[in-house]
């Protein structure tokens, strides 16, 4: 079962179906039938992952995009239909941090008993149960019933636990949700501490703020599929976007259905479609040579009359700093804007950025209005380079002499 | 189900189980340890009260039948309450192992479904937890047994062979009916039921030897007869295993043969566990 050392997790053509009784007694009789009776429900479709070691990754996606059930076939907890997954090392689970503690029970004594029910031994709980309460730093509470605790504190507690377990791999399912914001920075120096010590962390979280902060690398998983995975930056602005275009959708679905004079919207003025980035031959790329053209193009359709309109751009790091915009008002940036279908190509000529990732952004002003329509938000791309140059955003030549 | 297929899951899943369980006796035994303190704690009494409530339903069945119905006429020899103590106390776990037992794992289904846990493990560290309430009940009731009743006897020792006998008995039922309770809540109403109406087909409070003929062999299908009258036999009577050897092979056969369709289930249904719990 050991995984190449590199990875901490493999994961291989990974398919989880459910069947779906409307009665669970329907359930229960199957098993003496020879086929199945409930309707299939596809979780994870053919899942291929790897999880390096000493990464922290996070894994987003909508809820019931599939997380779960990916973290929970990987912690064993549940087992997949079909494929494989390799694990190196001891596992720590927090899929519900205050899961296994009895309310009758007291503090010390869950501790003890969250512990066996993850099979480790009583001695070795003796020794670690210093540092437990210390962390839980749930002061005199620690010696009385549960059900008397906040949940803050039951939350306190339980990460305590799963942290000083001494695991290879840490997986953690939204648990920074509950407790306080103390607690929260210090669940995330625990899990910084953990990453020092090139351990693995599985971050579950729908706070994309969390995600940023500290994970290294992204999955995203939608309806079963992994859409993006890599480098955090990029999965997490792709899921982004994917977030506001879906809000969109629902917001126009809802206007679609309101049958009163709504206001005039964008779209009904100026519709974008079909931008797409290419490299200086003309075929779509995200990845460019440093100093190769970027060309990018789109569609626009004017619907009713406007007057003047310029487009504008701006380029911004993976950190969301700017590093070019620009100006909006400059009536050399003026395009087409009679009515009707309209092409518009732009390329950035020879910008001189370092390798790394950056995002485009770009409108199509009208600056007698202030009205804008956006035909790109942070769409990713990435600058490579042969050479090494320095460091920093952009290239700055020079020439010298000895004078 | 039956054909090849179906024998070979139900090895498969008694192997799984038998592997799992032995894999983790220390676990399990400390798990019985909490069962047993979570059951108990919080109240006064704790764990007095594995003796206190039914000593209570002791004395009303005692009331109601020997004072009540029977006029304190004697049984085989000794007071009606004598009698019935053998047979009750291990009624009370029975009934505890499987209603308790019998849903087990979705009682404790934090354990299957935010764990990796042996989930075959749980409903017998619950059946071990009873059974240790359950000695709690017996080394009194022996211990009066021994003062007011016929007294110790070297056919007392046989009670050993029937505790074990009844702990082997409940714990698989308690694997099977916690295997179908964990995919449909509707499986433990059902037991529940079922032991409310095995109370009184058992001869627990009335004794067998008032039924005759063909209902007889109906009474002594019911593998509950053979464990009650067991503990009753060793207790009470100066005799040797209750029923021939036949019987003894009947009932040992009805537990291989209720082990297998545990496997079979577990096999069937364990990967279901966590997604359904």
């Amino acid at each position: 079962m050991a995984a190449s050392p590199r990875h901490a997790i493999r994961v291989r053509n990974l398919t989880k179906s459910y069947r779906i009784y409307d009665s669970s007694l329907g359930r229960a009789l199957d098993a003496f039938r020879r086929t199945p009776t409930g309707r299939a429900f596809t979780a994870l479709d053919d899942v291929t992952l790897d999880f390096p070691k000493g990464e922290v990754i996070a894994i987003v996606g909508k809820n019931g995009s599939g997380k779960s059930t990916l973290l929970k076939i990987i912690t064993g907890v549940t087992s997949a239909t079909s494929g494989t997954v390799e694990v190196d090392g001891r596992i720590s689970a927090m899929l519900e941090l205050t899961s296994g503690f009895d309310p009758e029970l007291t503090g010390v004594e869950n501790v003890y008993l969250k512990a066996v029910s993850m099979g480790i031994a009583r001695a070795e709980i003796d020794q670690r149960m210093a540092a437990i309460i210390e962390f839980a730093d749930i002061g005199e509470h620690i010696t009385q019933p549960v059900r008397t605790y906040s949940s803050g504190m039951k939350s306190r507690l339980g990460f305590a636990v799963s942290v000083n377990v001494d695991p290879d791999i840490l997986i953690v399912d939204e648990v920074l949700a509950v407790g306080d914001d103390v607690f929260t920075l210090k669940c995330i120096d625990a899990m910084e501490e953990f990453r020092r010590q090139g351990k693995t962390i599985l971050f579950v979280s729908h706070s994309l703020f969390t995600i940023k902060a500290f994970c290294t690398l992204g999955v995203w998983i939608e309806r079963g599929r992994i859409i993006e995975q890599g480098e955090l930056g990029p999965v997490v602005l792709a899921y982004e976007d994917f977030l506001r275009a879906e809000r969109a959708r629902t917001k126009r679905k809802r206007a679609d259905s309101e049958d009163f004079d709504t206001p005039q919207e964008k779209r009904d003025i100026i519709e974008v479609s079909g931008f797409a980035m290419r490299n200086a031959a003309g075929d779509k790329a995200t990845t460019f040579a440093y100093g190769e053209d970027i060309l990018f193009e789109f569609d626009y359709t004017v619907k009713r009359p406007v007057e003047a309109l310029t487009f504008c751009y701006t380029i911004r790091n993976a950190e969301q700093l700017e590093v070019y915009m620009a100006d909006k008002r400059n009536p050399a940036n003026t395009v087409d804007s009679s009515p009707g279908t309209h092409h518009l190509r732009v390329r950035l000529k020879s910008p001189n950025l370092l390798a790394g990732e950056y995002l485009l952004s770009g409108e199509l002003w009208n600056n007698d209005a202030g009205f804008y329509v956006g035909y790109s938000n942070k769409r990713p791309f990435r600058i490579e380079q042969q050479d090494y140059l320095g460091t920093g955003i952009t290239y700055v030549g020079h020439e010298f002499a000895n004078e | 189900m039956a054909n090849g297929g179906s024998v070979g899951a139900a090895w498969r899943g008694l192997r799984e189980i038998a592997v799992s369980n032995a894999r983790n006796v220390r676990r399990t035994l400390a798990m019985a340890r909490f069962d047993l303190t979570k059951r108990y704690s919080g109240s006064l009494l704790g764990v007095g009260w594995a003796v206190v409530r039914p000593a209570v339903f002791i004395a009303v069945y005692w009331f109601a039948i020997s004072v009540g119905l029977r006029g304190g006429k004697p049984i085989e020899g000794v007071l009606y309450i004598l009698w019935l103590i053998p047979g009750i106390v291990p009624w009370f776990f029975l009934n505890d192992a499987l209603t308790i037992g019998g849903t087990a794992i979705r009682d404790h289904r934090h354990l299957v479904t935010k764990m990796v846990f042996p989930v075959s493990t749980i409903p017998v560290f619950t059946v071990l937890a009873l059974f240790f309430a359950h000695l709690m009940l017996l080394i009194p009731s022996i211990l009066i047994l021994a003062l007011a009743g016929p007294g110790f006897t070297v056919h007392t020792l046989q009670l050993l062979y029937y505790m074990f006998a009844t702990l082997v008995f409940s714990s698989v039922v308690a694997i099977l009916i916690s295997t179908l309770s964990a995919v449909s809540a509707d499986v433990g109403h059902m037991v529940r039921s079922f032991t409310r109406v095995m109370f009184w087909l058992t001869p627990i409070i009335w004794p067998f030897s008032s039924v005759h003929g063909t209902l007889r062999w109906a009474i002594l299908a019911n593998p509950l007869t053979y464990l009650i009258e067991g503990y009753r036999h060793a207790l009470l009577r100066p005799d040797w295993l209750f029923g021939s050897l036949r019987y003894t092979a009947y009932f040992w056969g009805l537990t291989g043969l209720l082990m297998l369709v545990a496997g079979y289930l577990y096999h069937r249904l364990q990967p279901d566990f966590a997604d359904v719990l």
